[in-house]
């Protein structure tokens, strides 16, 4: 340990020779894995963006929640009711705008 | 290169404190860390950003969550430079878990000793033990008690400790008690080394026993940091020599 008051010190790393490169995954005994972990309930939470059923719309849909300032959000509310478009489109609106 | 993943389905039982301090720990004492911040909330991201938006160093690279099938490729594309690489996964049952899972050496499973936290640990070492099997590799694990109370253990925490001895579950002989010092890394973006010389400069001019009273608890925060990463580097070393 070093410093005056004993801060300075670390732990005892164990010597790392040359480390071994580490096997390449074996991708079916990967997929069965992840198989075994979605019946212990690890499932996938990535959002996907697929259809809902019902009344089939032209193309995938996803959505977005953006926690933001009040002022941005209020300007992007006004900036929607101005242009009489809902919110994905006026989000469309400003995407398709984008660069000038 | 090490991998040592921090991993409990429920949510706040210290895996990112925990974490960062082995990390910290390991920095200090030369290895060559880095951290995968799999956590949806991205707290170690946000600590790194906010140190080098203050102008400080991060003496480790911070890596953010890639897309789920990209787990794997990304912490073995961590190799080249990389000692001990430290994965803090969400507090919830995703399949990243499992990828993640299926490249470590040691899964560390904090909780705080309360029967609600046991029951999701139980969950995290039933999908050590599985993936270990299907990827026909063993995954050491160890049990954690994080943010205990310092002072003495609660009747929760014995009983506890009582079932998990009797079905022989590895746990860390020493625990990560609730400290101030390790929320205040956080708010600040402070590596815990930083404290001593920052408290000091906060409690000028206050009296001789309150500074004792600040610099012990810091002290203290650090030496539980040390004890602790010093016994999962030695729970690590264990379990690649057997």
């Amino acid at each position: 340990m070093s410093g005056k008051y004993g801060f300075g010190g670390g732990i005892e790393l164990p010597k790392i020779e040359s480390p071994k490169p580490r096997l390449a995954p074996d991708q079916e005994a990967l997929k069965e894995a992840v198989e075994a972990g979605t019946t212990l309930g690890f499932v996938s939470r990535e959002p996907t963006a697929k259809r809902k059923p019902g009344p089939k719309r032209t193309e995938a849909q996803d959505k977005v929640s953006i926690p933001g300032p009040k002022r941005v959000i209020d300007q992007f509310r006004a900036f929607c009711t101005e242009q009489n478009v809902t919110l994905w489109e006026g989000l469309d609106l400003l995407l398709q705008g984008r660069g000038r | 290169m090490f991998v040592i993943t921090f991993a409990n389905p429920k949510g706040g039982s210290g895996k990112t404190t925990s974490a960062m301090l082995l990390a910290e720990q390991i920095a200090l004492s030369g290895g060559r860390v880095a951290i995968l911040d799999l956590d949806p909330n991205a707290n170690i991201l946000a600590w790194a950003r906010g140190r080098e938006e203050a102008g400080r160093g991060v003496p480790f690279a911070v890596h953010a969550r890639p897309q789920v099938e990209d787990t794997v490729a990304l912490i073995d594309g961590l190799e080249a430079g990389t000692d001990y690489l430290i994965i803090d996964l969400e507090g919830s049952k995703d399949q990243i878990v499992t990828f993640a899972l299926s490249r470590t050496d040691l899964c560390v499973i904090p909780m705080d000793g309360s029967p609600m936290e046991a029951r999701q640990a139980a969950q995290a070492v039933r999908l050590v033990e599985t993936t270990a099997r299907m990827i026909r590799s063993p995954i050491a694990y160890t049990l954690l008690f994080a943010r205990t109370n310092a002072a003495f253990l609660t009747t929760d925490e014995r009983d506890v400790r009582q079932e998990m001895e009797s079905n022989n579950i590895n746990t860390l002989p020493v625990r990560i008690a609730r400290r101030a010092p390790y929320t205040r890394i956080f708010r600040d973006s402070l590596l815990l080394a930083e404290l001593p010389d920052l408290v000091a400069q906060e409690m000028k001019g206050k009296t001789a026993s309150v500074i004792d009273k600040a610099q012990k608890q810091v002290a203290s925060a650090i030496e539980n940091a040390r004890d602790y990463a010093q016994a999962v580097i030695d729970t690590l070393t264990k379990s690649r020599a057997a």
